[in-house]
């Protein structure tokens, strides 16, 4: 592997409030290169967040930064730990392998508020509109077949392993129709996370649908105390990777990729017909991880129904 | 860095890359031979490379000796031009040895019109004759009456008027005119399309309006325009009098010239001056046009790699793909391959004549016969191949690696000198 | 056929679901594989691939920042096979330049122009040239990793005398192991990152002692290989002592570990001293040292490895420091025992055949305190006719290595000996080392396995048993996988210690012959004050700091290699940057030519 003699200075194009909010302008250091692959060069920041820097387009990512270049070839000579500052005059210090100017980036708000009408009827047959389209669509893709198992009471036999532990956390709660409360959010966090395979586990996915839900209906913020943060971020800490966590830490606060704020938006809108093109986008992200993440905002609305 | 100071061949050879890097050379004239050069005797031939001995000259070169004394009138026949070389009273020397170059055979006699190269920042200048174009021609050892005849009409026709331009024009500045041609893909000595058409560009409009009639006109026009290789001598005229600021350095370790004369190849170390240090001349490798092929191919030959001596040719051959796919050298990759492999054995880049398609940095400037001798990378040279039999011409194009015993020689002289 | 279970953790590696996707169907399509999972090393997944059946020990080791790729086939290469698929496409295509069509560069100076910002120099070159490139690194303002050999004193002192004025270090000649911010140069161990810091004059002498931290949980600072004649009274233990200082000013080391074969006796002195002097408790190791001169509070004798590494240990975790060892632990002399009954009257001798140097070294020094005669290639005593000596071989020595790899590399060098031990009729015990790390073979216990079968074969055809002792030096984390290697040679019948000084005892046992201290083994350090340790006081230092080594230590290497490819390519697995530099001798290998050039510089 050959690091690039000189530095590379690249803009940011756009990137998420999120993000922005973690790199005031008088910060000199971004943080340090955590991993690269695909189309994706993350950034592990010194309080501990990572940051996705990816090409322009859509972000992909909570912490999303577009810049202006491809990133795949900047992934070749960016060496995990290679030092990543923002290009201003007092950072010029740092031998830095690449400096983002964020000066003018667009500021993508990625927060998915609570939406006045979202009576329970409303909730319950966009959780059924939604779970009838991944049925058709992908039904045997990353945990549709739960949906199916859950509606039918069919039992985990013929699932697969993951799906089938999925099932089994999720069952108890089809049993007898209750309200919604932390406590069986923490009891789910605990039974799903760091579950499944790929980059982004089926588990957190789901759960990160579940939480933009739990955001879009306004179940969240208001219960989320400092106890009970402090609970999730610990049990996401040790139970899943780094990058999965920052996902889903990202989504307890209320901030998700785009693909998913646009479906969610366009889900929980008074008119009905748009949100099948963003399931659309939504489903071809990762492998699985928008399937899952879908499966996740269907059984949400279910619960909150 | 470096602890200590740099070593006094450091030195030298910072101080010689200075001169290379800052040398101007322009056009400025076209005169007979014998005027420029009033060291050339009455019956002196000029001819590539290193000196040679009659017996040792190889085909194409006698063939051009034997029509160069018919050209300058000193025998009416091939006979008597035979009968003239074994009387012993006709002398060759190489070009070199008097500022000028020559491609191929490079001929020069008194009667020839050379181009002059003059280097403004220094002063001092270099000859090269006018190209004759393809086909049968001199520089290929044809030596029949046609050949006679377009050598006339150069000498008649074209070198008056291209002078005139000339000096219409106060000379037209080489060093930013090569370095237009390197950024469309020349790298001059193969490719010289770019440099031949800017050249054009720059003299017609003058021609237009000093030669008054079509005719001849018109044929010069032809001349000028029609010949692709026309500016390769142009180019090499301007590499002769840049590396020329260089020679006589003490302690300095760079090449001043490497030259062919199809029997042996030479090259000259700055810190000593005029000596040669040779080796048999290698065969090219490369694409034979049809009906040819490696047997029937003459060593290399020619004065053309002074180009490469100054970074152009095989040594910016990153600038010029299209070079090598004609040399056979394969595609883009490749040839960057070259540029880069040349990267190894130079002290410098030159700063003003550019690689666009490389890293925007100059070309490698600069051979050190310690690089070279250490890590046994010798010189690439972009080369035409020539039909071993006199007269035949151009059968093809490649490349050729200089010997490394040259530079080996080269070396072991210059310690006995300063060790 | 049975079914083989492996898993491949692969440390903070991230790749994208398509990809992992894609390299999960590419695994399960390999011959003899039944079943694949590619997943991270989170809890969840872990307790799926156990209730799967497809998690080891190794996959066990795996975090939830961890891939883990565990694998279930037919046979045993066909595991292996599939692992080192998934291995070779984690190895990012970093081309150096191949996409590009770049071609590597020629020399020191044309690396140091596509790597700018290189801070080491990697040289494993032929020695009569690896002066000068050294030479030329360190003007370069490069530090030095000098794996090459036959470099001579006069030019080992120039070249560390040079680094000392550039602020620089030389680790070497002939240093094969380091291991730099994390970062594995040459033969090095998958270790831990930790409070302990090693400074070694021997290679295989760290190797063992962090493996053996490793093994109780406990990580390194830095380990940083001086060369083996660093000790020497000529060099003055130069580069130990420039390391020393800057590992007495590194926030992340807490114990010091100092390890060579005895040095002069000055440079031991002023080594004991300068430690004392650092502030932070030392372990001196000065392997076959017999007799150890008096020395301050806060540093602590060690006379063998094993010693080394249990101090360092307790010194790194606050506890009290160990006293004593037991001899052998319960089921090693009950298993020695049954070995011994099985053996004839006249077999009374011992085999020691090793690749690491310094275990041979060690190994040579406890026989012979046990054992009258013990002739070795280390100290030239192996005469004409060693059939009725014991011996020990350092089949890593140059006399055994011309023209062929050492047998880190290729082990199957240790065979025709294993074989010849057999045949001879007198011979009890096999003693062999199998290293592990990056750089060494890919199976070495497999390797030593199959040639002790057929080394067994030979002794049963002559009606007689023989006794096999090794021990495995290698992390828990090592790419070969620490337990799988100690679990086949077990299953292949060798006995397993737990150290090079253990399996010495172990074989004394065998052959009924005890060590002076038995049953329980006087430790060096019992000289000092009992208790916990004490530290020293701290007092101003008297080598000057390298001034560039603190960096190296906190950015990690950035590495031109020069010499060996296989090195450029583990640190590039490793994800650190470096250009390898098609290196070839000067001059073509013309010696005339190439001393001309030298003095033309």
């Amino acid at each position: 592997m050959q690091a690039r003699a000189t530095s590379l200075t690249i803009q940011v194009r756009r990137w998420s409030q999120a993000a922005a909010s973690l790199l005031p302008p008088q910060q000199e250091v971004i943080g340090r290169v955590h991993s690269c692959y695909a189309r994706i060069l993350n950034v592990h920041t010194p309080g501990g967040r990572l940051l996705t820097l990816q090409g322009e387009g859509i972000l992909q990512a909570p912490l999303g930064l577009a810049l202006t270049t491809d990133v795949a070839a900047l992934g070749t000579c960016l060496p995990v730990g290679a030092l990543v500052v923002q290009d201003m005059p007092l950072a010029k210090r740092y031998p830095a392998a690449l400096r983002l100017r964020c000066a003018d980036a667009l500021v993508w708000d990625g927060q998915v508020p609570a939406q006045p009408g979202l009576t329970p009827s409303v909730l319950a047959s966009r959780a059924h509109g939604l779970a009838d389209w991944l049925c058709r669509h992908a039904p045997t893709r990353g945990l549709t077949p739960i949906l199916l198992a859950l509606e039918h009471g069919y039992g985990p036999m013929g699932l697969s392993a993951i799906n089938a532990a999925v099932y089994t956390a999720l069952a108890p709660l089809w049993g007898e129709p209750q309200a919604f409360a932390i406590p069986t959010l923490l009891t789910l966090v605990k039974a799903l996370v760091g579950l499944g395979e790929g980059l982004t586990p089926a588990g957190d996915d789901f759960l990160v649908g579940l939480l933009a839900v739990l955001h879009v209906t306004g179940f969240l913020p208001c219960r989320a105390t400092s106890p009970v943060r402090e609970q999730f971020c610990q049990c996401v800490r040790l139970g899943t990777s780094q990058l999965s966590g920052e996902f889903l830490r990202c989504a307890f606060e209320g901030h998700f990729a785009e693909p998913l704020v646009m479906l969610v938006r366009a889900l929980c809108a008074p008119a009905t017909d748009a949100w099948p093109a963003h399931a659309t986008t939504l489903a071809t992200v990762g492998h699985s991880s928008g399937i899952d993440a879908m499966v996740g905002i269907a059984l949400g609305c279910r619960l909150l129904a | 860095m470096s602890l200590t100071s740099p070593a006094p061949i450091d030195a030298a050879n910072e101080q010689a890359l200075q001169r290379i890097y800052t040398a101007r050379p322009y056009l400025v004239a076209v005169r007979p031979a014998r005027e420029l050069l009033p060291q050339l005797g009455a019956d002196t031939i000029l001819h590539a490379g290193p000196p040679v001995a009659w017996e040792a000259m190889c085909g194409p070169m006698q063939g051009a000796m034997l029509g160069a004394m018919q050209y300058e009138g000193w025998a009416a026949d091939l006979h008597g031009a035979q009968a003239l070389v074994e009387s012993g009273r006709i002398h060759w020397q190489p070009c070199h040895s008097l500022s000028a170059v020559g491609p191929m055979t490079g001929v020069v006699t008194p009667s020839m019109p050379l181009m002059v190269v003059e280097n403004r920042e220094h002063g001092n200048r270099a000859y090269c004759t006018l190209n004759e174009g393809l086909g049968k021609v001199l520089r290929f050892g044809a030596n029949d009456a046609s050949v006679l005849e377009r050598l006339r009409w150069l000498q008649q026709t074209v070198a008056p008027a291209l002078h005139t331009v000339l000096q219409r024009l106060g000379g037209i500045d080489l060093r930013v005119m090569m370095a237009q041609a390197l950024s469309m893909g020349d790298e001059m000595h193969q490719r010289n399309v770019a440099g031949t058409a800017l050249l054009g560009q720059a003299l017609l409009p003058h021609l237009a309006r000093t030669v008054s009639a079509p005719e001849p006109l018109g044929g010069i026009a032809e001349y000028l325009t029609g010949n692709t290789q026309f500016f390769l001598n142009v180019a090499m005229a301007a590499a002769k009098v840049t590396m020329d600021t260089a020679v006589g350095l003490p302690g300095c370790t760079l090449v001043t010239a490497m030259a062919r004369n199809g029997t042996e190849f030479g090259i000259r170390l700055s810190a000593l001056d005029e000596r040669w240090f040779t080796a048999p001349a290698p065969m090219p490798q490369g694409l034979y046009f049809p009906g040819f092929s490696a047997a029937d191919a003459n060593p290399d030959m020619g004065d053309s790699a002074i180009v490469e001596t100054l970074g152009l040719g095989a040594f910016a051959m990153s600038a010029s793909p299209a070079v090598a796919q004609f040399l056979g050298v394969g595609g883009w990759a490749e040839a960057r391959r070259y540029t880069e492999e040349m990267l190894e054995i130079t002290a410098g880049r030159h700063p003003h004549l550019l690689l666009p398609t490389f890293d925007g940095l100059g070309v490698p400037c600069g051979i050190d016969i310690r690089k070279v001798v250490e890590t046994a990378i010798v010189p690439w040279i972009n080369t035409g191949i020539a039909h071993r039999q006199a007269g035949i011409g151009q059968i093809g194009a490649g490349v050729v690696q200089a010997p490394l015993e040259c530079f080996v020689q080269a070396l072991d002289a210059f310690a006995t000198v300063y060790l | 056929m049975g079914t083989y279970i492996r898993c491949l953790v692969l440390f903070s590696t991230y790749r994208d679901s398509v990809w992992l996707m894609h390299l999960s169907h590419t695994l399960e399509s390999l011959p003899g594989v039944q079943r694949v999972a590619v997943m991270m090393g989170t809890p969840h997944n872990k307790a799926l691939l156990q209730q799967a059946g497809l998690l080891t020990a190794e996959g066990e080791a795996g975090g939830a920042n961890d891939l883990l790729v565990c694998v279930q086939a037919e046979t045993s290469t066909a595991a292996a096979e599939a692992l080192r698929q998934a291995t070779v496409r984690m190895t990012p295509q970093q081309g150096r330049g191949a996409a590009t069509g770049a071609a590597a560069p020629r020399t020191l100076e044309t690396g140091l122009r596509r790597l700018p910002d290189a801070n080491l120099a990697g040289i494993s070159v032929p020695g009569t040239y690896a002066v000068h490139e050294a030479r030329k690194a360190l003007q370069h303002g490069l530090h030095v990793f000098l794996f090459s050999a036959h470099v001579d004193l006069e030019a080992e002192a120039s070249l560390k005398n040079l680094a000392a004025q550039q602020g620089l270090l030389v680790m070497g000649p002939d240093c094969g192991t380091a291991i730099l911010n994390g970062v594995p140069l040459g033969f090095a161990n998958q270790l831990p990152r930790g409070p302990v810091g090693l400074i070694a004059a021997s290679g295989t002498g760290l190797q063992q002692v962090s493996c053996l931290l490793a093994g109780q949980g406990i990580g390194v600072s830095q380990a940083i290989g001086v060369g083996g004649r660093d000790v020497h009274e000529r060099i003055g233990g130069h580069s130990m002592r420039a390391a020393l200082q800057a590992l007495a000013r590194d926030a992340d080391t807490r114990v010091l570990v100092l390890i060579a074969k005895p040095p002069a006796a000055s440079v031991a002195a002023q080594l004991a001293r300068e430690a004392a002097q650092t502030g932070k408790p030392c372990v001196l190791a000065f392997v076959g040292e017999t007799v150890l001169a008096a020395v301050s509070e806060g540093v602590y004798p060690a006379a063998t490895l094993e010693e080394a590494a249990l101090l360092a240990g307790a010194l790194a975790r606050g506890a009290p420091l160990p006293m004593e060892l037991a001899a052998l632990p319960a089921s090693h002399a009950a298993a020695a025992q049954a070995a011994r009954t099985a053996l004839q009257p006249r077999q009374r001798l011992v085999h020691a055949l090793y690749c690491g140097g310094t275990l041979a070294h060690e190994a040579l020094g406890l026989l012979r305190r046990a054992l009258d005669s013990v002739v070795s290639n280390l100290d030239g005593t192996l005469g004409v006719a060693p059939a009725t000596t014991h011996v020990v071989l350092d089949l890593g020595a140059e006399e055994f290595t011309q023209g062929r790899p050492h047998p880190m590399i290729d082990p199957s060098a240790r065979r025709p000996y294993l074989i010849e031990a057999a045949s001879n009729p007198d011979v009890a015990v096999v003693l062999a080392d199998v290293m592990l790390g990056w750089g060494a073979h890919a199976d070495p216990a497999g390797t030593l396995a199959a040639a002790w079968q057929e080394a067994q074969a030979v002794a049963r055809a002559a009606g007689r048993a023989l006794v096999g002792i090794a021990h495995v030096c290698g992390a828990p984390e090592d790419p070969q996988g620490f337990a799988q290697q100690c679990q086949s040679l077990r299953e292949h019948g060798l006995l397993l210690a737990d150290s090079n000084a253990q399996a010495v005892r172990l074989a004394t046992a065998v052959l009924g012959v005890y060590a002076q201290d038995s049953p329980a083994q006087r430790l060096a350090v019992g000289n000092t004050a009992p208790g916990a340790a004490v530290l020293p006081q701290a007092q101003p230092l008297s080598v000057p700091l390298p001034a560039r080594l603190p960096e190296l230590f906190m950015t990690g290497p950035r590495v031109v290699n020069l010499g060996l490819e296989l090195f450029a390519t583990q640190l590039a697995a490793h994800g650190v940057p470096v250009v390898h530099v098609d290196w070839r001798p000067p001059a073509g290998g013309d010696t005339r030519l190439a001393s001309l050039l030298e003095r033309l510089r």
